[in-house]
């Protein structure tokens, strides 16, 4: 009996011990553990791939700008080939002859990495498996490809190796574009397309050295186009010189002539004194070295619409002089002259200004000497002085919240007088913007020539044109600004070199061709119907 | 009857774990699935990437010009070819 008690014991120990590890094991089996510790423990090596890739730029139309693609590299470990040569001719077979050709000598060296063809296709990569060679292996790596090459080269920058911003937007948006985010611009890539030949074109026919334009909307600051010419393909690292480099919309200065006359005469009608009659006939000399004269001989006093028509030096000279210092500089400071313009690139530059207190620098900045600003600094002012005299902040993104309110710079009436007159510089025929005229849209601008600073003298041959004026000029929309630096005068153009000339005659084609993709429609009014003050321009010579 | 509902409790534990061990397999090969699935998602969206990259190459403005201008027997397009819809049914109106 107590050994039947034994065993019963023994037997219950067993099966107890059997069950308990039985449902220990079925326990831990039955256990369902998160994923990442399944393929810890496991040989499969499956993980999920998170990578940030850098983030896509498109333009207002959804138009792909900048994008980062996937590349495979074909690399090879020389060291473990058994046979180079067939391996050469295996390799030969598949891309043909586009393929290094010491190829042969460095398959067969010691070599433990060899680059052998970048960019290669997947199906290449399986014929190339198939040789059966070890030693083979494929690189991944992220690369940035702007399809539209040259499109808009300055705005969009370029990224270094590590694909990193280090200019332009891709410099100033870093921090977004690498977190994965995709940026919209406000840039039109067909205009931009429009803009930058007929500029071109035009470089090319006067044999200027460079170029720069600016097409923006007058009243919200979204820029549609920016163009600065020498450019450059984005997508070539090497061979890229600083002049093709360099920004010259926004980030070159430039005295721009008369076309800073705008806001003189905004000035003088903010402050009332724009009735006056101006006498014009004789030269001023401010000192000893500095005359102020007119190219135009205009013997009888004018007023002030005169004046910008025949863009006389010596009347706004007269009229700063009546206005002073502090309300030129209190107005420079409005239009946003004494700072950076605040754009989504980094190529901007402070502006260059005599702060000198003297007659002669007060009355060499009304008509645009003695003042170095950015054509992107003209595109802003020209918008503050044409769209109702409202501040306006310059941006290269789709969708931008402002927080500020609109300044108002200049009021209203001011604002719809100058357009009156602006209108005048390119329709009446005394004025000195008349090729720009087109005939579907009323245009208003003004021409600006000014001689060029070459090492602290101004040269007597070479000339910075500038136009800058808005479309539809009844009821602005968009604003351009154009400056070309150093034309030649040409035989065509009657041995002249000024903006009138080089300038004016792209901007109404421009116009007739941007206006419609920009959903203006054409206008046919009268010129009376376009709720402009008429004013009567007499010519130079009575 | 507690001998028969105890034979019928262990064949029920038994099933259940049966079954809870099924689930954890499947489990376990769908986590596998779908890791596999998103890693050929996000190989697929490379590869729209690298397509949609080369089809704004193939559209860029510029291109686009210079095929219009050497095989397109079209005129430059003006300000007054353009037609607001408001014009044209006026247009019409008036014939009729």
């Amino acid at each position: 009996m107590e050994n039947i008690k034994k065993i019963k014991f023994k037997l219950l120990i067993c099966s107890s011990s059997f069950f308990i590890t039985y449902f220990g094991v079925a326990f831990s089996m039955l256990m369902i553990k998160p994923p990442e510790k399944i393929n810890k423990h496991s040989n499969l090596k499956i993980t999920e791939k998170k990578l940030q890739i850098r983030g896509n730029i498109y333009d207002n139309n959804g138009y792909l700008i900048a994008t980062t693609i996937r590349k495979h590299d074909l690399v090879v470990n020389p060291s473990v080939i058994r046979n180079p040569k067939k391996f050469e001719s295996e390799l030969k077979k598949i891309f043909g002859n586009k393929i290094n050709f010491l190829l042969k000598d460095k398959l067969s060296s010691n070599l433990k990495y060899l680059k052998v063809k970048k960019n290669i296709s997947l199906k290449d990569y399986n014929k190339i498996l198939k040789i059966g060679e070890p030693g083979i292996k494929i690189e991944e790596s992220y690369i940035r490809k702007y399809p539209g090459k040259s499109l808009a080269s300055h705005i969009i920058g370029k990224v270094d190796v590590d694909g990193k911003g280090i200019s332009g937007v891709e410099k100033k948006l870093n921090n977004e574009l690498s977190s994965s985010k995709n940026i919209h611009l406000s840039i039109d890539s067909g205009i931009q397309n429009i803009f930058k030949q007929l500029l071109l074109k035009q470089i090319i026919k006067f044999q200027a050295s460079a170029g720069a334009g600016i097409i923006m909307n007058a009243n919200n600051g979204k820029i549609v186009s920016i163009v600065s010419l020498p450019d450059y393909d984005n997508n070539i690292n090497n061979n890229l010189s600083e002049k093709q480099v360099f920004n010259n919309a926004t980030k070159g200065l430039y005295e721009l002539g008369s076309t800073l006359k705008i806001f003189t005469a905004a000035m003088a009608i903010e402050n009332g004194i724009d009735n006056q009659l101006i006498d014009v006939s004789s030269p001023i000399f401010v000192s000893k070295s500095q005359k102020i004269s007119d190219i135009k001989k205009i013997n009888f006093p004018i007023n002030l619409p005169e004046i910008i028509v025949h863009s006389s030096n010596i009347g706004a000279a007269k009229i700063a002089s009546s206005l002073g210092h502090t309300v030129q500089d209190k107005y420079f400071n409005l239009l946003g002259f004494l700072k950076k313009v605040n754009v989504e690139i980094i190529e901007t530059s402070l502006p260059n200004i005599n702060k000198q207190v003297h007659i002669s620098s007060l009355m060499s900045k009304s008509y645009g000497y003695g003042i170095q600003i950015s054509p992107l600094h003209l595109a802003k002012a020209t918008s503050v002085a044409l769209n109702g005299g409202k501040s306006i902040t310059p941006t290269l993104l789709k969708t931008k919240i402002f927080q500020n309110q609109n300044i108002q710079v200049f009021s209203n009436e001011t604002s719809r007088k100058l357009r009156s007159i602006l209108y005048l510089v390119v329709n009446d025929k005394y004025g000195t913007g008349k090729l720009a005229k087109s005939f579907y849209y009323p245009i208003g601008g003004k021409t600006g020539t000014a001689k060029k600073l070459i090492d602290g003298r101004y040269s007597e041959t070479e000339n910075i044109v500038a136009f800058t004026g808005g479309f539809p000029i009844n009821k602005p929309e968009y604003v351009l600004t154009i400056v070309i630096d150093g034309p030649k005068p040409q035989k065509f153009s009657a041995n002249r070199n000024t903006a009138g000339w080089v300038v004016a005659p792209i901007i109404g084609k421009l116009v007739n061709r941007i206006a419609p993709i920009l959903k203006i429609e054409p206008i046919n009014l009268e010129p009376s119907q376009l709720g402009l003050t008429k004013y009567k321009i007499r010519g130079a010579t009575l | 009857m507690i001998r028969t509902t105890h034979i019928l409790l262990f064949i029920s534990v038994l099933g259940v774990i049966f079954f809870n061990y099924e689930i954890k397999i499947n489990y376990q090969q769908k986590e596998k699935e779908i890791l596999k699935l998103n890693n050929l998602i996000s190989e697929k969206k490379q590869n729209i990437k690298l397509i949609k990259a080369e089809l704004a190459y193939l559209s860029r403005p510029e291109r686009l010009q210079s095929i219009a201008e050497h095989q397109l027997n079209m005129k430059e397009i003006l300000p007054t070819d353009i037609w607001n819809i408001n014009d044209i049914s006026k247009l019409y109106f008036e014939k009729n």
